[in-house]
């Protein structure tokens, strides 16, 4: 008995351990508004690495990648994965190009809607710029003392049969993006991490170039 | 005496062609996978090209509990794919992107993935030495040919399933250990 109620201490002390950690809704959400719309607004560029864990729920398995991530304004995307393969993702205005086993394939973007759709939600996430999606996704706000937490959820029914959630982590210091979850259903999801930022100092044009 | 000669030439040649074809029924018969999947996950890079398309992404492959091989694969940017299951003569489709719902693509993988990852009855071995293998596996518009090198022990870290009358190939590259 003295071993159950011991147990029961732990567990209480453990729960309220984990509630006291958990973000709060957002209060100030004007004070959130300006602030975000200030910094996409001055934000002309972002390099960082990324770091990727894809989590398979049925075999208990975590997919590690890693490579650079490159922004520049306006809708200019670059993810060059180095490992486990060298793959790369550039998306530039309407154009996606996708290079991958040295072979490259370009799209259009602008002619399927929900690939134009996945553009914007990805430089919403990955740059913090929410205005482009706020008609077309349920936006729900948290925050704690050191960041801020977006979750994401799409209306479109298509896209919802891919996408279940997105959450994506804002530094309150600087309001830049340092962690998206993607989740395709309850089970599974992919982390990104993206680490050793640098603003506004990326010149290089011919990275973004789709050809 | 003419027609006796004839008559054991078509003979010979009878005894030649059924030992030939001895040869390559034994050949023809129950060849081992051409990958071997246990509890441990194995990851590969697959590709695959179909016509002027090209398309890479991740296949991860386990052994489960009461022989089910269970095959996922999501894209390097972590989509999942598909989630199939085989077991022995099942397969279930436990999770497919909508695109790839489509009966004939469904069977081309059912039809490759038993021939890579199961004691295949269908397929004649071509070629085998030390670094090489080839296969082939049914025939007209359902051919394929399997070509495996690189190996690592009786274990290939490079395939290739050539379809060659649909334009399409795919290949698995292992990747390997180090990396994660």
């Amino acid at each position: 008995m003295k071993r159950l109620f011991t147990l029961f201490l732990l567990v209480f002390a453990v729960a309220s351990f984990l509630q006291a950690q958990q973000m709060k809704k957002l209060s100030q959400m004007q004070e959130f508004n300006n602030r975000l719309a200030h910094e996409t607004q001055t934000l002309q560029s972002i390099e960082s690495d990324f770091s990727q864990i894809k989590y398979v729920d049925v075999l208990d398995e975590k997919v590690k990648s890693k490579g650079k991530f490159y922004y520049k304004k306006s809708n200019k995307i670059r993810m060059e994965y180095t490992s486990p393969v060298n793959y790369l993702i550039v998306i530039n205005g309407n154009k996606l190009k996708i290079v991958s086993d040295g072979k490259k394939s370009i799209m259009n973007v602008s002619s399927n809607k929900m690939m134009n759709e996945i553009q914007d939600m990805l430089t919403a996430c990955t740059v913090g710029d929410l205005s482009k999606i706020l008609a077309n996704y349920r936006l729900e706000y948290f925050e704690d003392t050191k960041s801020y937490l977006v979750n994401i959820k799409p209306n479109n029914k298509v896209l919802q049969a891919y996408i279940a959630e997105i959450q994506i982590y804002l530094e309150k210091k600087d309001m830049s993006v340092y962690k998206m979850i993607l989740s395709e259903n309850a089970k599974n999801y992919t982390e990104y991490e993206f680490y050793n930022k640098k603003f506004n100092s990326l010149k290089d044009e011919t990275k973004f170039a789709i050809r | 005496m003419k027609q006796s000669l004839q008559f054991v030439s078509f003979l010979l040649i009878i005894a030649l062609h059924c030992s030939c074809s001895q040869r390559i029924s034994e050949e023809s018969v129950s060849l081992p996978p051409v990958l071997k999947v246990d509890s441990v996950s194995q990851k590969y890079n697959i590709q695959i090209d179909f016509m002027k398309h090209h398309f890479s992404g991740l296949l991860i492959v386990r052994e489960m509990p009461g022989h089910e091989i269970r095959i996922l694969s999501s894209t390097h940017f972590g989509m999942s794919l598909f989630d199939f299951s085989l077991r022995n003569d099942q397969f279930i489709i436990n999770n497919c992107i909508t695109p790839l719902r489509k009966k004939k693509i469904l069977q081309l993988l059912e039809t490759d993935f038993r021939n890579i990852f199961l004691t295949s009855k269908n397929s004649r071995r071509k070629e085998k030495n030390a670094i090489f293998e080839k296969r082939i596996s049914g025939r007209g518009f359902g051919k394929s040919v399997l070509y495996s090198s690189d190996f690592s022990g009786e274990t290939p870290n490079s395939l290739r399933i050539k379809h060659p009358w649909i334009r399409l190939t795919i290949q698995l590259d292992k990747l390997s250990e180090t990396k994660p």
